[in-house]
């Protein structure tokens, strides 16, 4: 799968100090009300895709559109709040959005013994050794964010490196998501790079 | 939408349609009609277990014995003759299960409570305002049926919840305790033990009505109806009907003599003594 | 009428879920039988304009769900207002919940074949509401030949 998060040339400073005095009224009440509600739904389709891959080995089509589409949105709602796109954010399960975007290939067979693995040993194998490591680094990358936050205040510059920590935070839970909901097979990578 | 749609179907089509959804409804109503006619589930479902329930009742019944004015009375004269009483009222009501236990407390006031279990409170002056053994066990009676009834349980659960019932915190068990000696039933129920002591009075070949006696006699003594919560005595228009509801039992048999079959003499020797 | 070798497997999968949303419930994990109609009904206006064979299907499915989620939440408020009210629990109610037993039985039982032949791309008729659902699925759309006129506003 591919997550793209762009490095922008500038950040707006305004646009930043907006984000941050205001952007829990504007930004995060809006969306949350919003997906409060389609999340629902996604959790309905969700239980209703378990059972159909589980009997049929294949994940429906328009199902796997949604999920995608919800965790595009999610992405997109997240990349404002961490500062690290600007605009903002559009809502729908379909828009698209010119700073972030997600791929996710759709798979045409999943494997039914692996979903039943990870239904019953998901927690040991899989959200136990990533979640371990993941506190140390959203740690880290809550740091980054702060510094990052009086950089762009200054310069108007976001620092590359810090700007591929955070990216990279994004990128490594969308994964860890995609495995445990059955849209993909393969193991999520212990990295946040692209592979 | 869909009136639209049906409007705009050829006729035969529509009445076929109809025609199918009359014959699901007619089935359905049929299966419910059928299945009630031929089964027979309790009509109040028991959410405590009579292990269960005897035991919150005697928990109940000590925290209100350390209550003031609720002192425990321990003759072995009085407990044999109330065991007597009450055997024979548990085979009569047929509650088996707990049995009723009969608690003496000393208090002036004529009053008696019934707790979950089959712990019956009653208090010393209630025995001596009785002018019968009749009397006193159309009480115990009264007092049975709320318990049998299930009514003490029904409304502990509306008014308190199931959680709290169970819960062992000291604190809830007193407040619940209070809640037990207050006056809860709601008119139906009072009637219905009022209904239930008469019919245990009749199996038992005693004048039903005797109930009534005692409820004039307690209007007549408004002193002993101080506290108008206290779960016999009532407001006096309660009383009242409570007197004609009694009055108008119906009974089958025709009692002329009334048999006092243990001796109130007795109790009310005993109590006086102390 | 669409055949089975006519339809995508999209529309297939599409139809399929219709039957599945009486699950919602189970999936929210809240005893509410009004949760199971609004999953169908929300289902239905996502996916009616994806071709007759899933209307037909969502729309059997929406409209055997309504009087079941009806029929079950009477029976739970008739229980909580006994419950509450100290009523007896008569043979009368004792009936009514073993027959919505019966019917939520039934009713599941005709879901789950009508969701495997939708699966397989075959239409599946309920008693009743397979005919309501097939004549509004499949009708023949009326074109609007009234038609409203646009006009300039009047001066």
């Amino acid at each position: 799968m591919k997550l793209e998060i762009k490095h922008q040339e500038k950040y707006s400073r305004l646009e930043l100090l907006l984000r941050t005095i205001f952007g829990f009224f504007y930004i995060m009440l809006p969306h949350g009300f919003l997906l409060f509600f389609v999340s629902i739904w996604g959790a309905i389709l969700q239980f209703v895709a378990f059972w159909i891959v589980l009997l049929t080995g294949k994940y429906p089509q328009s199902m796997f559109e949604f999920q995608t589409g919800l965790l595009r949105w999610g992405i997109r709602l997240n990349a404002r709040v961490m500062n690290v796109s600007d605009g903002y954010p559009a809502f729908g399960i379909n828009a698209t959005d010119d700073y972030t975007s997600l791929d996710v290939p759709y798979p045409e067979r999943i494997s039914r013994g692996l979903v039943l693995v990870r239904l019953f040993f998901g927690l040991f194998y899989v959200y136990i050794p990533h979640f371990f490591i993941l506190y140390f680094r959203t740690l880290f990358v809550f740091i980054l964010i702060f510094l990052a936050w009086w950089a762009v205040l200054f310069t108007g510059k976001y620092p590359a490196s810090f700007h591929n920590w955070v990216v990279g935070q994004i990128r490594w839970t969308t994964r860890i998501s995609l495995y445990m909901k059955f849209m993909t097979d393969k193991y999520p990578p212990f990295t946040g790079d692209e592979v | 939408m869909n009136l639209v749609l049906l409007i705009n179907l050829p006729h035969f089509k529509m009445r076929k349609i109809i025609t199918e959804f009359i014959v699901l409804i007619g089935i359905g109503g049929l299966v419910w009609a059928a299945i009630s006619l031929l089964i027979n589930l309790p009509s109040h479902p028991v959410i405590l277990n009579p292990e269960k329930e005897k035991m919150l009742g005697d928990k109940y019944t000590e925290v209100i014995l350390t209550f003031n004015g609720f002192e425990k009375i321990d003759e072995p004269e009085i407990d044999s003759v109330f065991k007597v009483v009450s055997e024979r009222l548990s085979s009569l009501a047929g509650y088996e299960e707990n049995g009723f236990t009969i608690i003496t407390v000393k208090n002036e006031m004529v009053n008696a409570f019934a707790l979950p279990g089959g712990n019956i409170l009653i208090t010393t002056g209630l025995i001596d305002f009785c002018e019968s053994s009749a009397e006193l066990f159309a009480i115990l009676a009264h007092e049975a049926g709320h318990i049998v009834k299930r009514h003490i349980i029904t409304r502990l659960i509306k008014e308190l919840g199931l959680e709290l019932l169970t819960s062992g915190n000291s604190y809830i068990t007193a407040e619940i305790a209070k809640t037990l000696l207050s006056n809860g039933y709601n008119r139906k129920q009072e009637e219905e033990a009022d209904l239930y002591a008469c019919e245990i009075l009749e199996k038992d070949n005693v004048e039903p009505r005797i109930l009534a006696s005692f409820f004039r006699r307690l209007k007549e003594n408004p002193e002993n109806s101080l506290f108008s919560n206290f779960e016999i005595i009532s407001s006096h228009p309660n009383l009242e009907k409570r007197i004609k509801y009694v009055l108008a039992y119906e009974d089958e048999n025709d009692f002329s003599s009334r048999i006092d079959w243990f001796s109130l003499e007795l109790l009310k020797g005993k109590i006086n003594q102390k | 009428m669409p055949q089975p070798h006519e339809l995508s497997d999209r529309e297939k999968e599409d139809a399929t879920g219709s039957y599945l949303m009486m699950f919602a419930t189970t999936a929210i994990g809240l005893p509410l039988p009004i949760v199971n109609m609004i999953a169908a009904i929300v289902y239905y206006f996502v996916n009616r304009d994806k071709g007759r064979f899933v209307k037909f299907h969502t729309l059997q499915s929406l409209y055997s769900q309504l009087p079941v989620s009806l029929i079950n939440s009477y029976g739970i408020i008739w229980a909580i207002v006994n419950l509450v009210k100290g009523n007896p629990f008569t043979n009368v109610f004792w009936g009514y919940a073993i027959t919505a037993g019966i019917i939520n039985l039934v009713y599941f039982i005709f879901s789950i074949i009508g969701a495997v032949r939708a699966h397989k791309g075959r239409m599946y008729y309920f008693v009743f509401f397979g005919k309501l659902s097939y004549y509004q699925a499949f009708r023949k759309e009326e074109r609007d030949e009234s038609g409203f006129v646009n006009k300039p506003p009047a001066f």
